[in-house]
Parts: structure tokens; sequence; C-alpha cells
């Protein structure tokens, strides 16, 4: 059949046709113009801070870069204006904050970067702007107001001295990040003239320890070990366990940190006590596939929240893929690699009831006169554990202090519990010192997580810090 | 007082850029001729306090006395196009007239602010151009057979496309221009015009499909040497143009559908066949990756759209050159930093009613002759706006054309003055004629008014 070509395209020109077109064309532009805006509100404050960006350097002709404060108002980085028009960043602290309030050159890291946009901004009207433009000065930037305690800071960079490691302090309730130390630190004030010494230090001054430190748990991985057997509902109330100070399996040996024995022990004193060839024994009993399950949940090879600028998060591993690795990995060694940053996020999730609060360190951005313009809200990442494993974690946790190896933190303001660790790092049994734990035990408010590298066991070296720490905010902070 | 003024005029900026789109938009609701004298009235004072506002402040924050003798210069040209228009053509469509004049004072306020040097060239180019596209209406009205060299425009069209492939200069990798006698010319965009009147003359009185599709041949060979030059702005105006004008003119939706369909068929076999294609894809998907290189203009084209804010930098404050060819491609980006976003969305209010206007002229001409002619102007003149600010806004991938009558560029601007001329020549012919009686039962679906009194004829609506 021939199809008549004519009758099928053969039309009238119509109105109704450029009606149409105009309506096509009309709906581009106002999709171009929505576009448009869209991408200002949602775009502009991070194509600011990308570092091909030269409008920074026309808005600082203009403004002032902001102050950055601690939460309890004490000046962590502030600007002053030279003679020349140009601008120098002054640290007050030196390097005691550096890895947590960052630096103002070379791309920018920590606050100075996450808040840039506020911080070359400002909030002042025109008549103050004219007003401070009339006496010779330039608008001021907001400020970002930190979650930072100057005073823990200080303290967790004082304890610490001049060994390297690394100390977070957090709020369990909402994440806030009270302290973060990273020992060797450098001084942002002087970071230009020193750059190539300290980005090749083999030290690394840079590195964030607590969020990008890869170290080996030792024992305080055994709160992982303790959770899982607890998940896979084992009986660990008429648990026992006879040490004489190893453990042997299929021709491998476990041994008690510098092979002393615990003679019998049960569950609660075996964490406690951090004996090793018992925990290999209840590593024995563990499931291989709902271990690593457990793991994941603890957020074991997943990435972790953070809720402030960072330069990649350490992903925690481990490897029990032999039964020998899988003995070592329940006692914290093997190949088993965490970042202090993740070991207090299980803290914190343990402490709250089993839900974690995503840690942030910038709490409001003010403008000049101090009003709030903008205030960070508390985000929940979701519940990591359930109440009974938090509750159960948290009774064996607080054995730790009453009739473990972390007793020196009794204490009578407060009751406080953890796990502490000693991670071997080399085959001449030196060790990490670890620590991580929480206080008051009844409705936890803060979780220290401190490693001291090099420093031994951890209750010689990380738990004198913690100590200090709480000693401090339950005596004077709270 | 010193740091108070220039603040404020970006507010003033911005406030009668927004004064003047209303007005624009608001024009289509008003019928009488007075209304519409009254708002293109008010239109006019926005757009020269635009100019007075804008060159005093790049006088008041540089003290360079330069920018009071252009802003001097600007009124008066501005003055002398809508007065002498006026003058020479009592029947010349105002918003039109306006819109035009308000396109090349924002255009030569931020040329001006990004050299001083260029804005003297563009001043003397536009002057040409106003006089050259002043004659246009003159002709149109004593001309009637211009609907039958359609095969003059498309020989003359494709010789000068093919020169430019043959011998013309390349210039990143494109070959755009040409010189001739010293003056660099950029034929593809003159050409856009006789491809449009051979469009409208192959298609005005015939609609079969053989006609269409022989005129879609010669059509494909204009589109594929514009390819093969890599011009890739243009080859993609002349084709949307060819399929709205043939879904125009045929009247049929199937056209549109299926030359849509064709037209990604080809933009496939060309991402396949040219690697300039697929550069620019690449860009637009992802610029930050080769940030260093290719990614870099449309990077710094983005952090100017979101680094000026609602208001803008103010003018003088930005850094506009960060971004390569910010005068000719870019110069949305350049206004958007300067004089912020709320302005640079008016200027896109002010380009979208010159089409509507455009569009509403076309859908009241009976003669398809001149129907098409409007019709394809309006779709090519907005279709390159929608091109040069999508482009630069990371919307769709980067072409790199004009902004017509902002960008500087001495073909873009006699091109678009011209096409804006020629729709003013059809209207003013058509009002013309059927004003005198001539064609009176063709021209207008409505009857013609033997009244010349002004305000009686807008009631029309034309």
């Amino acid at each position: 059949m021939q199809i008549d070509l004519k009758k099928v395209f053969d039309f009238k020109p119509q109105k109704k046709n450029i009606y149409i077109s105009a309506g096509i064309f009309i709906a581009l532009f106002v999709m171009l113009a929505v576009y448009i805006t869209t991408v200002y509100f949602k775009d502009s404050k991070e194509l600011l801070s990308n570092s091909y960006n030269k409008q920074e350097a026309n808005l600082l002709k203009k403004t002032l870069r902001g102050d950055i404060l601690s939460a309890d108002g004490t000046v962590l980085a502030y600007s002053k204006l030279n003679a020349d028009g140009s601008q120098t960043r002054v640290y007050p602290y030196g390097g005691i904050f550096c890895h947590a309030v960052g630096y103002n050159a070379f791309g920018k890291n920590g606050i100075e970067a996450q808040s840039n946009y506020y911080l070359i901004n400002t909030g002042d009207s025109v008549l103050d702007r004219a007003q401070k433009s009339g006496e010779g000065g330039l608008a001021d930037g907001y400020t970002v107001v930190s979650t930072l305690n100057s005073k823990l800071q200080l303290m967790a960079d004082e304890a610490l001295g001049d060994r390297e490691g690394a100390v977070i302090v957090t709020d369990v309730k909402t994440g806030k990040i009270l302290a973060l130390v990273s020992h060797p630190s450098f001084d942002p004030n002087k970071l230009e003239e020193n750059w190539d010494y300290i980005a090749e230090n083999d030290s690394s001054p840079l590195l964030n320890r607590v969020t990008q430190g890869f170290y080996p748990p030792g024992s305080v991985f055994k709160i992982f070990t303790a959770y899982e057997y607890y998940r896979e509902g084992m009986d660990y109330e008429t648990y026992g366990f006879d040490c004489n100070g190893y453990f042997n399996a299929d021709g491998y040996r476990i041994s008690c940190f510098h092979g002393g024995s615990h003679g019998h022990v049960d569950f609660e004193t075996s964490f406690a006590k951090s004996c090793n060839s018992s925990f290999a024994n209840i590593g024995t009993s563990l499931n291989n596939e709902e271990f690593k399950k457990g793991l994941s949940n603890l957020l074991f090879g997943t990435e972790l929240p953070a809720g402030f600028y960072n330069q990649g998060i350490s992903v925690s591993s481990y490897d029990i893929s032999s039964d020998f690795k899988k003995l070592q990995t329940s006692i914290g060694q093997g190949d088993t690699s965490v970042s202090p940053y993740h070991i207090n996020l299980v803290t914190m999730a343990i402490a709250d009831g089993g839900e974690l609060m995503v840690p942030y360190l910038v709490d409001s951005i003010e403008d000049s006169r101090g009003l709030t313009i903008k205030k960070y809200h508390p985000e929940s990442y979701g519940e990591l554990l359930t109440d009974d494993e938090s509750a159960f974690l948290k009774e064996l946790m607080r054995s730790v202090v009453t009739k473990g190896t972390g007793s020196q933190l009794s204490s009578d303001i407060y009751e406080a519990a953890g796990k502490t660790g000693s991670a071997e790092y080399n085959n001449r049994g030196d060790s990490h010192g670890w620590f991580t734990g929480f206080a008051p035990l009844d409705d936890p408010e803060i979780a220290i997580t401190v490693i001291v590298e090099k420093g031994g066991t951890g209750s010689e070296s990380a738990v004198p810090i913690a100590k200090k720490l709480f000693d401090l905010y339950f005596e004077e902070i709270r | 007082m010193r740091f108070i003024l220039p603040q404020i005029s970006n507010y003033i900026l911005a406030f009668l850029m927004i004064c003047y789109a209303a007005l624009a938009l608001f024009d289509f609701a008003v019928k009488n001729g007075t209304g519409k004298s009254v708002i293109a009235g008010c239109q006019n004072m926005c757009n020269i306090f635009i100019a007075l506002t804008g060159f005093f402040h790049l006088y008041y924050v540089s003290g360079k006395p330069v920018y009071l003798i252009i802003c001097l210069g600007v009124v008066m040209a501005l003055l002398m196009m809508l007065g002498f228009t006026k003058l020479i053509y009592r029947d010349s469509n105002r918003l039109l007239l306006n819109n035009m004049s308000m396109l090349f004072t924002v255009g030569i306020l931020i040329i001006s602010r990004i050299s001083t040097g260029k804005v003297l060239r563009q001043f003397v180019v536009f002057l040409i151009s106003l006089m050259f596209s002043m004659a246009i209406p003159l002709i149109f009205i004593k001309i009637n057979f211009l609907r039958k060299l359609k095969w003059i425009y498309a020989g003359a069209g494709l010789a000068m496309i093919a020169s430019v492939y043959i011998a013309g200069e390349v210039i990143h990798g494109s070959r755009i221009n040409i010189s001739v006698f010293g003056l660099t010319f950029q034929p593809s965009e003159a050409v856009k015009i006789l491809f449009i009147f051979f469009l409208a003359g192959m298609l005005w009185d015939n609609y079969k499909f053989k006609n269409i599709v022989f005129t879609a041949v010669v059509s494909a060979l204009f589109v594929v040497i514009l390819v093969i030059s890599r011009d890739l702005g243009s080859a993609l105006i002349f084709y949307i143009v060819f399929m709205f004008v043939v879904y125009v003119s045929s009247g049929n939706y199937l056209y549109l559908v299926g030359l849509l369909g064709l037209g990604a068929g080809f933009s496939v076999v060309a991402y396949k066949l040219f690697s300039h294609v697929r550069v620019r894809f690449m860009i637009w998907k992802d610029p930050w990756s080769d940030i260093d290189n290719k990614g870099y203009q449309i990077a710094q084209s983005l952090f100017k759209i979101t680094g000026g804010g609602l208001f803008g930098m103010g003018l003088g404050n930005g850094s506009p050159k960060d971004i390569p060819y910010v005068e000719t491609d870019f110069i949305f980006s350049a206004i958007t930093e300067e004089l912020g976003i709320i302005f640079a969305i008016g200027l896109l209010l002010v380009s979208l009613s010159s089409f509507i206007e455009m569009m509403r002229l076309a859908s009241k001409i009976v003669d398809p002759f001149y129907r098409l002619i409007v019709y394809g102007i309006a779709l090519s003149l907005t279709f390159q706006t929608f091109l040069t600010v999508g482009g630069g806004t990371k919307f769709i991938p980067l072409t790199g054309v004009t902004y017509p009558l902002v960008s500087y560029g001495g073909t873009s601007m006699l091109v678009s003055m011209v096409m804006y001329y020629i729709v003013q020549a059809v209207y003013i012919k058509l009002r013309k004629e059927t004003v005198d009686n001539a064609l009176k039962p063709f021209i207008f679906h409505r009857k013609p008014d033997r009244d010349r009194n002004n305000a009686n004829r807008s009631k029309k609506g034309i």
C-alpha cells in the first residue's frame, strides 16, 4: 500500500505552532534562570573554597578575615591588617590547636578551610562598613565559634608533652569535639617559612594522627571481641578460663602481656585484666562470618562519619582469613589497623546507649556584633549497638577501672569506664599505649581516646593523660 | 561617603534593571497605545540612568575621567538611536528598540570596565552598525522581490562559510575568522541572516515533503561545513533554526520530533567522529579534573557566577579577566560577578522579552515569507543567548558564541543589530502597507484601521 506523503506532511501553517515553539524557548529560559539561582545558592560556598578561585583575594580587599574562637571564647585565630593592605593570620596558641583549627595557606586546612566562606564574607551593614572604612579599617568577616574547649585542649597538649601521639575528647550526646591534639604539631604562624621542613619531616607533623593515624589497636580491640561474643549469644556469665600466661591452638601460641599469668579468670576479669590468653580462647569460639558482620557494624571497613573538614580519614581494616590471624585479631594484634578517631566513635556509641552522634568542630557563626547567624546542630549517625550491647560493654569497661588495668581512674567525683591497650608494633615487644573511655558511668558525657606512640603499656602512658582530662572536666569545666 | 556611594550604586543598578525588565514584560499585558508609550518612556529613563550610574561609579572608583567621556558618548548614541529611528520610522516597534538599547548599554558598560581600549572599537562598531541598520527598513519598504532570491542566499551563504573553511585563520583549533584588508570578519555570523532568508524563501509557499527534503539537504551542507570548521555553536544554531522553521511552515509536529531525534543522532555521530566535540562534552561533565587546562575557563566562569552575590561585587571590584575571552564568550559571567545575580537575571528577561515580542509579531503576520523571517530571527537570537549563558554557567556544554548586542565583537554586533532592524523593517513595512490599505486582506488577521492615530493603531495589537 502506498502512503500518500502529501496527506501526512501537508499541513497548513498555524499560529499554534508559533506559540508552542515560543513556549519551548520560554521554558528553556526559565530553566536556565532557575538553574543559575540554584547554583548560586547551593554551590557558591563550595566553589569559593576551590584553590583556583581568585575571588577570595577580591573579598579580602574589603573584609578582614574573621576570628576563630573556642567554645569558651578564647581567640584561636585572628587577622591583622598590614600597612600595605595585606593581612596576616595570627594563631596565639601556636601549634596547640594546629590540627583542629588548621591553617590559612597552602590550600587551607581544618576550620580555616571548612568555614572559609564565612571568614571572608562579612555580615556588617552598609553603615557599619562605611564607618569602619572611614576609620581606615575593613569590614569584619564572620566569627567562627568552634566546639573546642580551650582548657581541655591545652591540658591534652601539655599532658601528651613531647611524646608523639593523639588525644581526642568528644561530647557523646552531641558529637561536639572538645579537644583534638596530634603530636608532633607545627606552628601555623610560621608555616610559610618552614613549609619545606614541616612537609618533609619524617615524623609528619602535618598528619592529623587522630583521623589519619593508623595503629594496631592492641587490647583496646577486646571491646570488639567482647561485643561479638555477646552478639553471638554466647554464655558469658559462666565463662571461665585458666590462664597460665599463654594459649596454644594448632601449634600457634598467644602470650599474655610480657608473659604474666592471670590464673582463673571469668569473662569480666579477662576483660578487666586484659588477659590475652583468655581472649584468644574467646576468639576461637567466634563464627567467622558473624565476626565480620559484627566488625562492620562497628565501622570496620566503612568510611567513618565526620561533620568537619578532613583530608581523608583512615578506614580501619582487619584480616581473619586464617585461624592464627583470627586469634591475633581477637587480641588486637595481627593485621588489624585503626585510627584513634574510629576507637573514639565506638566509645561514644557505647557511652550513648548505642547511638552515635556525628562529631563536629564548628558550633556557630556570628557576625561582628556577636549575633548568631548560623548554628550547627548535632546529627545522629544512627544506632551502632543495641541498648543491651551498650549496657553490657559499659559494665565491662567499668570493671577495667574498678579492678583492672585502669584503676588509676578511680575518683570520688566521677565514675569512669574504659579500656587500656598496649599495641605491639615490632617483634621486640615495644608497644604504643592506648586508652579509650568515658564518664560518668550512669549518664556519660564525654569520651576520651588517647594513644601515646612508643609509650609502653596503656596504663603507664595513656591512662594518666585521660585522668588529667577527666579530672579537669569534672572539677572545673562541667 | 567615599565608601557609601559605590556600595549603593549596585543596589540602584539592580533596581533599575529589574524595573526595566518588569516593564518589558508588563508591556505585553498593556494593549492601549498611550500605556505602551508611557512604559517605553519609563524604560528609556531606566536605561539612561543605568548608563549614568554605571559610568559615574566607574569614574568614582577609578578616578579616570575617560569614563565620563565614554558615558557622554554612550548616552548620546542611545538618544540618537532611539530618536532617529523613531523620527525616520514613525511606525517602529519601541519595545524592541528599547531592548536593543538596553542590551547595548549593559554590554558597553561591562566592556569599558574590562578594557578601556576595547570600548572605543566597540563604540565605533556600534555606530557603523547603526547607520547601516537604519537603512534596512527603507530598503524593505521599497523592495518586494526578496522572497525570490532564495538561491542567491544559499549560494552566497555557502560560498562564505566554505571560503572560511578553506582560507580562514585557525584560532584555537577553530576556523571562524577571515581577514580582508586587515579587518577580521566572522562570516558564520552574517551567514545566519542569509540562511534564514533562504529557509523563508524555500518554505513560505511550499511545505510539501519533497521541498522540505530538498531544503534539508542544502541546510545540511551549511551545518556540515560549520561542524568541520569546528564552529559548533553556529552549527547548532543553524540546525535549531532549520528545525523550528520547518515545523512552523509545515504546521506538522512530526517534523519537530523527527528532526529532534535526527539531531540527537547526529550529535552522537559527531561525538564519536570529532575529538573536539568529545572534549567539549567532557569539560561540561567535569571541568574540575582538568582545571589547569581545558576546564580552566568554565571553572573560572562558575567562580564568577557564584562569587558576586545577589547584588554583585560592584563594577571595578571583581576580576573578570580571570576568564580567558571574557569579553566575547563569557560576558554574562563578568556581568554576574560585578552586577549580581539579580541584575543578570534581569538581563536574561530583557532578551526573553525581545523574543516574546518577535514571536508575537510573527504570529500576527499573515504573509508566510515575512512570518518565517521574523520567526527565524527570533529563534536565532534567542537560541544564541541561551547557548552563551547556558555554556558559561555549565547548564549545557560550552559552544563559545557571543551574547547578541552585549558581547564585544564587530561582526556579532553588526549582525545582531541588522537582525533586530530586519524585524523592525518587517513590522514597519507591514504596518505601512496595512494603513495604506494596499494588501489589506492578506497581511493581518484583523481588519486594518484607516485611522492613523497612534493610540488606535496600537489597539490592534501590533
